[in-house]
């Protein structure tokens, strides 16, 4: 992951750790990323891998028990490595928006949409309520909702769940921020609205020049949104490429496994469940050595089991955290 | 029940509907009509026993509301439903409930947060009069051991378990009292990839050990590629296309198939 001027969010380095002692979890272990503008990195892997973690980590809301420590967050220029509470406030639905899974829970059912809208516009300076108003209606109508005026009156619940999404979307581009992270859009979506969603969100990705940081577990959405793809597996970030060529030419065992736990709708795959991953994910304990995945890795040698394994270049924009893939490329300074 | 499920003729439908309806009364207002909506129109459907019949459709296309009448929790506006060749209507709740289980889509919302998992699992059992505490355990341990639950998760709380594990559980409690069908309700729409799997292979092998019958309802395709021995596509509370999965999926005749086989995300 080179440094690039172009980069509107750079990470470098993020833990979170929670507990003490022999209890303590690295729940993201040296976790780094860079996202240009204009780039959608999707990150991805199974519940408890610590993705969503480490998003809220780079939004400043990472929960209370948990500890957070970095080298080094830029968001869209601003030096952000160690900023408090009220600084990550500041930035947050102005710089650097979120949209969150759940489209019910995420607005506020007794509020009217408009006035969910107007709040941030307004409270991080950026011109009046009326300016507010005007710009919501401008983004309603390019996120595909139309009548904005009278949506903008109207609440919650006398929208469907596919408008409710889309409000959602215009909400967090109110105040033309730099990145936007995506945590599971549209996974509660039926597969028509799934696509729907996902071209609106490329669209919009190019019109806005955003830098999105796309969270889902479904390698099938990653294929159709992004750029490139984190695969995040036990805090680790275990292969990193253009998702092509990840989808492709997976590097890591851990990355073949999840493609081949996809259902499959070619014929020769009809009654044909699709493969299990051995086990289950198990947190990692601070002090543990190998790597995370050899308990359940099929390929794994002898030493998995005690080599603390370094990210490594597969090739040039390709890397992966796993011996097999020894042959190729230098060691990266994660 | 049991009898009755044993005795019956092998390629039978074991719940079948015929010209089902179900209409809601829209929101009333003051001078108009009140305006019925149609969730479920007309619809005739044989599921014959040990078959996994998929149920695919849109969101809205009725497919939740036709699982519900074929479960027994709603009655259909017009139109019949039987099961094992009976109105089911003619059925006492307790007894059709030996028959036909409900698994729905969210875990968490379909177990209370407050009861310990044995309290969910045992909640048939004592409903049905299940009295004898070895009975009653033995019953547990088998269906824990079936749906490959470790023993400790037994006192523990629903919200301590991971999504994967508390499907399991609610699998677990259909099975209770021995039912012949499953109506599955996007059973494994809410779970990773990798549970996902899981779980399919969970009900494959349930199916094949306890002779079950499935309505497997899903939005995936590629899913029900891999489960499914005959489908039927839905849309506006309507079936559009019937037959064997590998005839609907891969050569599917109707516009709407088609569409949603390329909408599908499957890569």
């Amino acid at each position: 992951m080179d440094q690039h001027s172009s980069n509107v969010l750079e990470l470098k380095a993020l833990s979170v750790e929670v507990g003490e002692g022999a209890q303590q979890l690295m729940l993201v272990d040296n976790v780094s990323l860079a996202i240009s503008r204009g780039e959608t990195l999707c990150l991805t892997g199974e519940s408890g891998c610590g993705k969503s973690m480490t998003a809220l980590s780079l939004l400043g809301l990472c929960p209370h028990p948990c500890r957070m420590v970095m080298d080094r967050l830029l968001v869209d220029g601003i030096d952000m490595t160690g900023s408090n509470a009220p600084s990550f406030a500041a930035l947050r639905g102005d710089r650097i928006s979120v949209i969150f899974q759940d489209a019910m829970n995420a607005l506020n059912p007794l509020l009217a949409i408009g006035r969910q809208m107007v709040e941030g516009f307004v409270r991080h300076g950026k011109g009046s309520a009326r300016a507010a108003r005007e710009k919501a209606e401008y983004l309603l109508e390019r996120v595909g909702i139309g009548d904005p005026a009278l949506r903008l009156g109207q609440y919650p619940h006398q929208l469907s769940g596919g408008q409710r999404q889309r409000i959602l979307i215009a909400m967090a581009l109110m105040c033309d921020p730099a990145v936007l992270i995506a945590d599971e859009p549209t996974t509660a979506l039926d597969p028509n609205l799934q696509l729907q969603m996902l071209r609106l969100f490329r669209e919009l990705q190019s019109t806005f020049e955003l830098g999105v940081l796309f969270i889902t577990h479904d390698l099938g959405v990653a294929a159709r949104i992004g750029d490139n793809v984190a695969v995040m597996y036990c805090g680790q970030i275990m292969e990193h490429g253009p998702v092509r060529e990840v989808l492709q030419n997976p590097a890591h065992p851990y990355t073949r496994s999840l493609l081949n736990c996809l259902p499959r709708l070619e014929p020769q795959y009809r009654q044909n469940l699709p493969h299990v991953i051995p086990g289950a994910v198990s947190p990692y304990v601070k002090g543990e050595t190998g790597c995370r995945f050899h308990g359940r890795c099929t390929e794994a040698l002898e030493e998995c089991e005690t080599t603390n394994v370094p990210f490594r270049h597969v090739d040039s924009s390709h890397s992966s955290r796993c011996l097999l893939n020894r042959y190729g490329g230098h060691t990266l300074n994660d | 029940m049991t009898d009755l499920a044993d005795k019956y003729p092998r390629d039978e439908p074991v719940l079948r509907c015929k010209n089902v309806l179900k209409s809601y009364s829209a929101k009333a207002s003051l001078f108009m009509k009140t305006p019925r909506l149609t969730a479920v129109d007309g619809v005739s459907l044989n599921i014959r026993k040990n078959l996994c019949v998929a149920l695919v459709g849109e969101s809205g296309s009725g497919k939740s509301t036709l699982a519900r009448m074929l479960s027994g929790l709603e009655q259909p506006t017009r139109g019949e439903i039987y099961l094992f060749n009976q109105p089911i209507q003619n059925f006492p709740p307790l007894n059709r409930a030996q028959l036909v289980q409900p698994v729905f889509q969210d875990p968490a919302g379909s177990l209370n947060p407050a009861h310990s998992i044995r309290r969910i699992l045992e909640g048939p059992l004592v409903i049905h009069g299940m009295q004898g505490r070895t009975q009653r355990q033995d019953r547990l341990d088998r269906l824990m051991e079936l749906t490959q639950l470790p023993k400790e998760v037994l006192d523990r709380k629903p919200h301590s378990l991971s999504g994967g594990q508390q499907q399991r559980i609610v699998i677990a409690r259909a099975l209770m009292l021995n039912p012949q069908i499953l109506i599955l309700d996007e059973p494994t729409s809410a779970l990773d990839v990798s549970i996902q799997a899981q779980i399919l292979g969970l009900l494959k092998n349930l199916q094949e050990t306890l002779k079950l019958t499935y309505l497997f309802i899903s939005h995936d395709l590629a899913v029900v590629n891999a489960v499914a021995d005959e489908m039927a596509v839905m849309y506006r509370g309507q079936i559009v296309e019937y037959g064997p999965s590998e005839q609907v999926l891969h050569s599917p005749r109707h516009s709407y198939t088609k569409e949603l086989k390329n909408t599908s995300l499957s890569i």
